[in-house]
């Protein structure tokens, strides 16, 4: 008994003595810190004021640096500029799985049947040749993709799925740095390769569309409204219909109903003429109200908790709202298209241009994340996903889309829950390596996040009491969503 | 494990003993100097000056050390609240000179300046605001630059275009300008050539100067983005940029500029084979003339005279880090900047202007004998800084890295068309003057309002004279362009006593 404790104690103590360094450590530069600039936060710490050289006292402020804080039109500027960029979260999602989901076929076996790559080489030849006989690329930059999408099959075949994998990852082990000033060259508005690629392509448009008969576009934005409305009313009454199953709580449903209908109302109310708005509108909440009747009548209603299957919902709708967006967005062009090809349409500015900015910052952003951890996540998520399952489904005669929907996703929802919770987080805490390696938070403020915000009211203005609030904010927004997440994404992922 | 554990910390230590053995001898024989500068090969020809001039002037042997991996703004301030900066400290611009003096880690040397023979009535007049706060004297410049428009003559005679004069009026500019463009760029095409490249915020302050206003009034108590004058600089800006095509827009200067947005140096080879007849620079750009082998004329003119000739002026600046343990030899540094042997160094090396005035007015800075084609460029430099430079107005009530973060965020507004000229300028001007109130009202800062109580009673005095047409005596005035522009135009006059 004695020997037994006396080992005890000797492993607790040699453990003790391995993590002692490191708790150190964490308690001096990280916990210390963390609780250090909480008090920073209610003081007035000015590096101007309040440093070796004077003897100016350290103020308690309160709550003043938050007062500021949410006073300042600018701080809800880069709040907004960062919670923008988040939009691009779904797609980096669903990115990174479709890239997981790639690469975890057997590559080697695919390509040896020969079929695809031979489709594949040929498809991309003949594009490319046809871009160098229409003049619409420098020949060295087609010889280059040619290269490389050879050098990429070829080497696939040869070494598998690993080849791939390696490929895929690569934008994560990259300097970002490096990779930023890469796209910044690419985003160049005159001589970069992604305007050079538009140019032909908008100044062939651009006959096209002065060509067409009058008001098509306007019709095509229409639809386009129409299509948004018809995805919004089906996942209402989707949803409408597992209520009536008992899968989706009141409470749930009514938060998704205005999660998906609040921004998009409100840019209609924006950006549309009134009498289109108007009918759409009311059409759609009396939609939604036929709905909630008709479950709130429901006697099932009453057996389930009210945020049953919130987070599979939640995050169904998210993913239903971007896609809203960006189809209203499209709807916008189409409507103002005409007008813009009279005067000549001209690629976008990229960095440069106030509304380019952020979705040319996402887009590399989507870019990296594809290649990121996520995948790597995701990649081991499906090697996990059992067999027999498989079997069944195949056995029950499922269809690709079928297996993955009812079989993949449901197991991959503990790690696409963890990715979720991990890309809002890194999301809120992000931009600033970007903004400040490629615009330096311009142009206007377009590109400045809340981190970088904190970085500059800190180190360029010395105002560290009033960065620290906005650090603190930042966490709180974090923390808040973070909790949400747990609410509801457990609850999805027990689903 | 435990052994793991054991090698791998016994191999760390010997890695760190090995490592410290080859870190550079910290200790020296001599008092050790160090100079936190930027990384230019002349720093340590004028680093070696310096122990020569020491030893035969004072007998006094110095170790003096270039810290050029520390020449940033912000790790100067970090370092230097921590107690750890180099003992002298160079800052490119009023704005850093004003933050480190805000953060008092800059020793004050007016006494020392007189008795060694630096004080700043020995430099440009127009370099004074830049380091000189409430009397007090807060370093000495290396050299002080002024902004000029360099011509390159021959891309004017490729276009068969006159030559610029060296004062011109801005129709004269623009209609110059509007040829070049029209000349040089072949229609239909992209345009990739244009009249002229420099910092927009710095030609829209020669504007508004020029028009009769200025970032502030005339007592600095409050902010004045939103005049007249401004919106008319502002226009020309836009103008110049967006219709004419005389000045690169945002886009244009990404393009040619792809890894360094905005940098001012990706200009200079643009300038050299032609892609911009004008550049706004200092003289210091000859030091990236040179290299390049730009042997074609060069001559240089002022900003277009709007009105007023002007021209900003402004100083790279050695101070002494308040905690330097070495105050006397540093001391000395500053003195040897007024040294003949520094001042020949920087005539010779095109550096900008000399600390001491009468060397831009020697052979060597006026004629380099190697360098016959910028000779036509030197001398108007001299005059421009003796006769049209003007410092920056700084504020005592808001720090000017503030006001600069401000303004060059509207001026980002205007120029991507975000908002309008009147509402972008309407917003800068509040936001510094919510500052300064903000700063005013500050328990810490009684001194401060006190100050800004006089000021304002002062700023009343020049409003009630101006509006009866009575001239302003100058010692009201505190703003450094309102005392040189109301001189210009009589609305003022010298009462003698010291503002």
């Amino acid at each position: 008994m004695s020997v037994s404790a006396s080992k005890k104690r000797r492993a607790l103590i040699s453990g003790l003595a391995f993590l002692t360094p490191n708790i150190i450590c964490v308690g001096l530069f990280t916990i210390f810190p963390v609780f250090f600039s909480i008090g920073m936060a209610f003081t007035n710490w000015d590096l101007t004021q309040h440093n070796m050289f004077k003897d100016v006292p350290l103020r308690f402020v309160g709550f003043d640096n938050f007062v500021e804080l949410f006073r300042n039109l600018y701080f809800w500027q880069y709040l907004g500029n960062t919670l923008f960029l988040m939009i691009g979260i779904p797609f980096a999602m669903a990115g990174s799985l479709g890239a997981a989901l790639l690469l975890n076929q057997n590559a080697r076996s695919i390509l040896r049947r020969g079929g695809l790559l031979l489709l594949a080489t040929v498809g991309l030849t003949g594009a490319c040749l046809l871009l160098v006989t229409l003049g619409m690329a420098a020949s060295a930059t087609v010889i280059l993709v040619v290269s490389v999408a050879v050098a990429v099959l070829m080497t696939g075949t040869v070494g598998g799925s690993m080849v791939y994998r390696t490929l895929f990852y690569m934008p994560h082990f990259t300097a970002g740095v490096a990779t930023f000033l890469l796209w910044k060259k690419m985003y160049d508005p005159l001589t970069g390769p992604i305007n050079q690629a538009l140019n032909p392509v908008l100044s062939g448009l651009e006959p096209m569309v002065l060509a067409a008969p009058d008001r098509t576009f306007s019709w095509l934005a229409i639809a386009l409204v129409l299509v948004i409305g018809w995805l919004a009313m089906s996942w209402i009454g989707k949803m409408r219909g597992e209520c009536a199953d008992g899968d989706l709580g009141p409470a749930a449903f009514v938060l998704c109903v205005l999660l998906l209908l609040a921004p998009l109302l409100f840019l209609g109310f924006r950006a549309m003429p009134r009498y289109l708005w108007f009918p759409l509108s009311v059409g759609a909440v009396l939609i939604t109200l036929f709905h909630a009747g008709r479950f709130l009548w429901s006697e099932r209603m009453r057996a389930r908790g009210p945020w049953e299957g919130a987070g599979g919902a939640l995050l169904l709708t998210g993913g239903l709202l971007t896609l809203s967006l960006i189809l209203f967005g499209l709807s916008l062009v189409s409507h103002h298209l005409p007008a813009m090809a009279a005067e000549g349409l001209d690629p976008p500015r990229w960095l440069v241009a106030y509304h380019w900015a952020k979705p040319a910052l996402m887009i590399m952003a989507f870019w990296g994340a594809i290649g990121s951890n996520n995948m790597l996540l995701y990649l081991a998520a499906l090697s996990n996903v059992p067999q027999d399952l498989m079997e069944a489904a195949d056995i029950d005669g499922a269809g690709a889309i079928q297996k993955f929907w009812y079989v993949t996703w449901p197991q991959l929802a503990p790690t696409t829950f963890f990715i979720l919770t991990m890309s809002v987080i890194i999301g809120l805490q992000g931009g600033f390596e970007m903004a400040r390696a490629m615009t330096e938070g311009g142009p206007a403020g377009a590109t400045t996040t809340l981190s970088y915000y904190i970085y500059s009211e800190g180190f360029e203005t010395g105002r560290l009491g009033y960065a620290s609030a906005v650090a603190w904010i930042m966490f709180i927004m974090v923390f808040s969503i973070t909790i949400v997440n747990w609410k509801f994404g457990s609850r999805y992922v027990n689903d | 494990m435990k052994h793991v554990f054991v090698i791998a910390f016994l191999v760390l230590s010997v890695l760190s003993v090995v490592t410290a053995m080859l870190r550079p001898d910290p200790q020296s024989e001599h008092p050790v100097l160090y100079w936190v500068t930027n990384p230019q090969e002349t720093r340590h020809r004028q680093a070696r000056a310096f122990v020569d001039w020491i030893d035969r002037t004072h007998g006094l042997q110095v170790d003096f050390r270039i810290d050029s991996d520390n020449d940033d703004l912000r790790k100067k301030i970090i370092q230097g609240v921590s107690g750890v900066a180099g003992d002298l400290i160079d800052f490119r611009s009023g704005d850093h000179i004003h933050f480190a003096h805000a953060v008092g880690m800059i020793e004050d040397v007016t006494e020392s300046a007189r008795a060694k023979g630096f004080p700043a009535d020995k430099t440009y007049e127009a370099a004074i605001p830049e380091f000189v706060f409430e009397g007090r004297q807060y370093g000495f410049p290396a050299g002080s630059f002024i902004h000029m428009y360099w011509i390159n003559e021959a891309v004017f005679e490729q276009y068969d275009l006159p030559l610029p004069r060296e004062r011109m009026t801005l129709e004269e500019f623009e209609e110059l300008g509007r040829k070049f463009v029209e000349r040089a760029n072949p229609p239909g095409a992209r345009q990739e050539r244009f009249f002229l490249f420099g910092s927009g915020t710095f030609i829209a302050n020669a504007l508004r100067r020029g028009l009769g206003g200025d970032v502030f009034n005339e007592t600095l108590t409050a902010a004045t983005l939103d005049s007249e004058e401004s919106v008319e600089s502002m226009e020309i800006i836009h103008r110049w940029t967006h219709d004419y095509g005389i000045m690169p827009s945002a886009a244009d200067m990404a393009s040619f500029a792809a890894e360094q947005q905005g940098d001012a140096h990706v200009a200079i080879p643009l300038f050299a084979r032609g892609q911009f007849a004008l550049l706004l620079w200092g003289r210091s750009a000859v030091t990236y003339f040179r290299p390049l082998g730009l042997d074609t004329g060069l001559s240089v003119m002022e900003p277009p005279n709007v009105g007023f000739p002007n021209t900003s002026m402004g100083v790279r600046m050695v101070t002494i880090y308040k905690k330097t343990p070495n105050r006397e030899l540093a001391e000395y540094f500053l003195q040897y900047l007024m040294s003949e042997d520094y001042n020949r160094i920087i005539a010779e090396e095109g550096e900008d202007m000399p600390p001491d005035p009468a060397h831009a007015r020697t052979d060597a800075f006026l004629h380099p004998p190697d360098h016959p084609n910028e000779w036509g460029a030197h001398d108007t430099f001299a005059r421009a800084a003796e006769e049209i430079a003007i410092g920056e107005p700084f504020s005592p009530f808001v720090l000017p890295g503030t006001v600069h973060r401000i303004w060059s965020r509207a001026f980002s507004e205007i120029m991507s068309d975000r908002r309008s000229i009147h509402e972008a300028l309407g917003i800068a001007t509040d936001r510094i003057n919510a500052e300064i109130a903000s700063a005013i009202a500050h328990p810490d800062n009684e001194h401060l309002l006190e100050r800004y109580n006089r000021a304002l009673e002062d700023q009343q005095r020049i409003d009630d004279l101006l509006a009866r047409g009575e001239p302003v005596p100058l010692s009201l005035i505190r703003n450094p362009y309102y005392q040189r522009y109301y001189l210009y135009t009589g609305q003022a006059y010298d009462d003698g006593a010291e503002s």
